[in-house]
């Protein structure tokens, strides 16, 4: 592999991205249904655990969408709307086989970060459109967070991008090929990374817009179809960061026997269940300590990790 | 329509999410709900199919009970745990017993999904105070920020010297039947941003001639324990902890394993760590200490020894230590004073 990805019809593209999103979604949501059940000790058996949540999304398909005073409908709809578009953005610039992503550009780490921005204005319109004061707290909140966060993903992907001598994705899994994959050769960085996607996809321990000390904050006045899809949106972020996760950190498609697709889906899964487990075993910590954690220890690791990144490169 | 009828048919075997409404003494029913896996315990009333009404409502709280039905989005149904629907004037409700009630609720749910049942609201249709419909937003008032329509005060109230940079405060009511609060607390709130400014707690003490609620086995420093792990969205183990606190027969082991689970500074200690220590009379300051001792004492009942229930606290005493306090720091911080907060509502304590 090159690092030059070669790309499908754009409108092959889209699909490819909305298929992604979606098995991606339900791989997570199948996931955190059988985990819960595990850590309740349930005994519910596996078949159950895995309809359970099928038959939850029945359930929000055919209940309605209550009226707040003076919401800001077009927002409310939107919000959702560009948070999936956000993760679909993430998604269509990372390499998805060995040779190929649906879109290569040479700044990909660029739109990464661009997608998170995003995404942060996506989550605070969703706050803001019930016209509600807890989700408005609750969209407030991720602001707050996300000026750490994004600093943090800003260091952790340059530094990726060292090594391989480019800001393209593709590259950065080249660079990986040829010689060691980022988990080992930048031991910090991916540590770092999933503190960034568990913001960013408001899960676990770090879900800083919904938690349920804000009665869910800005889902709280969200029901049926509406918080279906704000539900899928965090769990298409949260596949998009498991898959960046995994082509930054652990070399993407690489892999011998298995075509490079199987081998992303394969790391991604993991990935995904990982994040999804600490949903499960770590409380979520309280937004005045994870930014003071974020500020005083996150943010000075990541930055020693980009020193010690260029002084590697260099030598 | 087949494919809706489908839907629908999926959907009443979904789990049940149910808004719970909680009176004085509610702590069986609620750890019935949380422990069974047929129910879904919500954070907000529009998440829910179903209203679960439980322990003794005041008269004082009949009418807030009202607005949080009308939250539950239509259709909606509403369960009275052995209580009388019509005091609560909710006169559509189904009555029913503790021990029949996840299987009523199931049933009722079924019938709400499939379009057969519908409960109607008991408010007025619409806002009690009249939309003032003058300004240029139809705000109510003169300006942008002018005005206080349907009499609810704004976020922007019109201040001289704005700069444009600092937020307005925003003057808040929660309770007494906000899911995540303890039971039968309102909560008066002055907001900057999300912290709070000044705080005023107030408990609704149960009607004069209220019944004394059954003696149960529900331990309630678990049900409590459950009530926070939900809050910091650990919500599987909670399910844990509500089915030991109601295990009359639980054993210390089982209560030392959950303790394993939680007490390690990436467990439910990355939530209540640095939280704040507080100043109360008979509470312990380290938030982490409170749900230590809530474990110590379902450890100590475990062997035999005789549980000794928490006393009230001042809640003036406790509003002053909340005021500076995020307000989700807040909420996690009153969740540690259930036991405490419960034991006021019924005698409330006199400021030391």
């Amino acid at each position: 592999m090159t690092g030059e990805l070669a790309a499908p019809h754009p409108v092959l593209g889209a699909v490819v991205v909305l298929g992604v999103l979606l098995i991606g979604a339900a791989v997570v949501t199948t996931a955190d249904a059988v985990v819960a059940d595990r850590v309740a000790g349930r005994g519910l058996g596996l078949r159950t655990s895995l309809v359970r949540p099928w038959r939850r999304i029945a359930l929000a398909l055919v209940r309605p969408q209550p009226v707040t005073e003076r919401p800001d409908w077009g927002l409310w709809v939107l919000a959702p709307a560009t948070y999936v578009g956000m993760a679909a953005l993430a998604v269509s610039v990372l390499p998805l086989g060995t040779d190929w992503a649906v879109a290569d550009v040479r700044t990909g780490i660029v739109v990464l970060g661009s997608a998170e921005v995003l995404a942060m204005v996506a989550v605070f319109l969703h706050g803001w459109a019930p016209n509600s004061p807890l989700a408005l707290v609750g969209a407030y909140r991720f602001v707050a967070a996300g000026l750490s966060f994004l600093l943090l993903s800003m260091f952790v992907l340059i530094a990726a991008a060292l090594p391989a001598e480019s800001m393209s994705l593709g590259r950065i899994v080249a660079s990986q090929q040829e010689g060691v994959w980022n988990v080992l050769r930048q031991p910090l960085g991916m540590p770092l990374f999933l503190v960034v996607a568990l913001s960013v996809s408001l899960h676990g321990p770090l879900d800083m817009a919904d938690g349920t000390e804000l009665a869910t904050g800005t889902v709280a006045e969200s029901s049926g179809p509406a918080r279906l899809a704000w539900e899928f949106g965090r769990r298409a972020m949260l596949t998009a960061y498991a898959l960046a996760t995994a082509v930054v950190f652990l070399a993407g498609p690489t892999g011998p026997v298995l075509p490079g697709w199987v081998w992303l889906a394969v790391k991604a899964i993991a990935v995904a269940v990982v994040l999804v487990w600490c949903g499960h075993r770590l409380g979520r910590i309280g937004i005045e300590r994870y930014v003071r954690l974020a500020w005083t220890v996150l943010l000075p690791l990541s930055f020693l990790h980009l020193a010690i990144a260029g002084v590697a490169a260099l030598a | 329509m087949a494919v809706m009828d489908r839907l629908r048919r999926v959907a009443a075997t979904a789990p049940v999410p149910v808004s719970v409404a909680l009176g004085h003494g509610a702590d069986a029913v609620l750890a019935e709900l949380r422990a069974d896996a047929r129910v879904d315990v919500t954070a907000s009333p529009r998440h829910a199919t179903v209203l679960v009404v439980a322990g003794h409502v005041p008269e004082a709280a009949v009418a807030a009970l009202g607005r949080v039905h009308d939250q539950v989005p239509a259709p909606r149904a509403t369960v009275v745990v052995d209580g009388d629907p019509a005091r609560l004037d909710l006169p559509a409700a189904t009555a029913t017993t503790r021990a029949a009630l996840v299987d009523e609720l199931v049933r009722v749910h079924a019938a709400v999904v499939t379009g057969q049942r519908h409960d109607s609201p008991v408010g007025p249709a619409d806002n009690p105070v009249d939309w003032q419909g003058i300004g240029p937003h139809g705000q109510g008032g003169e300006g942008m920020m002018g005005g206080v329509p349907w009499g609810r005060p704004m976020a922007m109230p019109p201040t001289a010297g704005r700069d444009g940079l600092a937020l307005d405060r925003l003057a808040l009511v929660v309770g007494p039947f906000l899911a995540v609060l303890p039971p039968m607390l309102e909560v008066e709130v002055g907001l900057q941003g999300d912290v709070l400014e000044d705080v005023e707690l107030r408990t609704v003490p149960p009607d004069p001639h209220a019944p004394t609620p059954p003696p149960t086995a529900v331990d309630s420093g678990l049900v409590a324990l459950a009530e926070l792990l939900a809050l910091v969205g650990l919500g599987a183990l909670a399910t844990t902890a509500a089915r030991l606190a109601r295990t009359p027969d639980r054993r210390v082991e089982d209560v030392a394993a959950l303790r394993h689970r939680l007490d390690r500074p990436w467990g439910l200690r990355l939530g209540t760590d640095d939280l704040g220590r507080l100043d109360l009379p008979g509470v312990a300051p380290d938030p982490t200490d409170r749900w230590r001792d809530w474990l110590a004492s379902a450890a100590s009942t475990a062997v035999g020894d005789t549980h000794h229930a928490p006393g009230p606290v001042a809640t003036d005493e406790v509003a002053s230590q909340l005021v500076g306090m995020e307000v989700g720091h807040a909420v996690l911080t009153l969740v540690t004073l259930r036991p405490q907060l419960a034991a006021s509502a019924v005698a409330p304590a006199v400021s030391s």
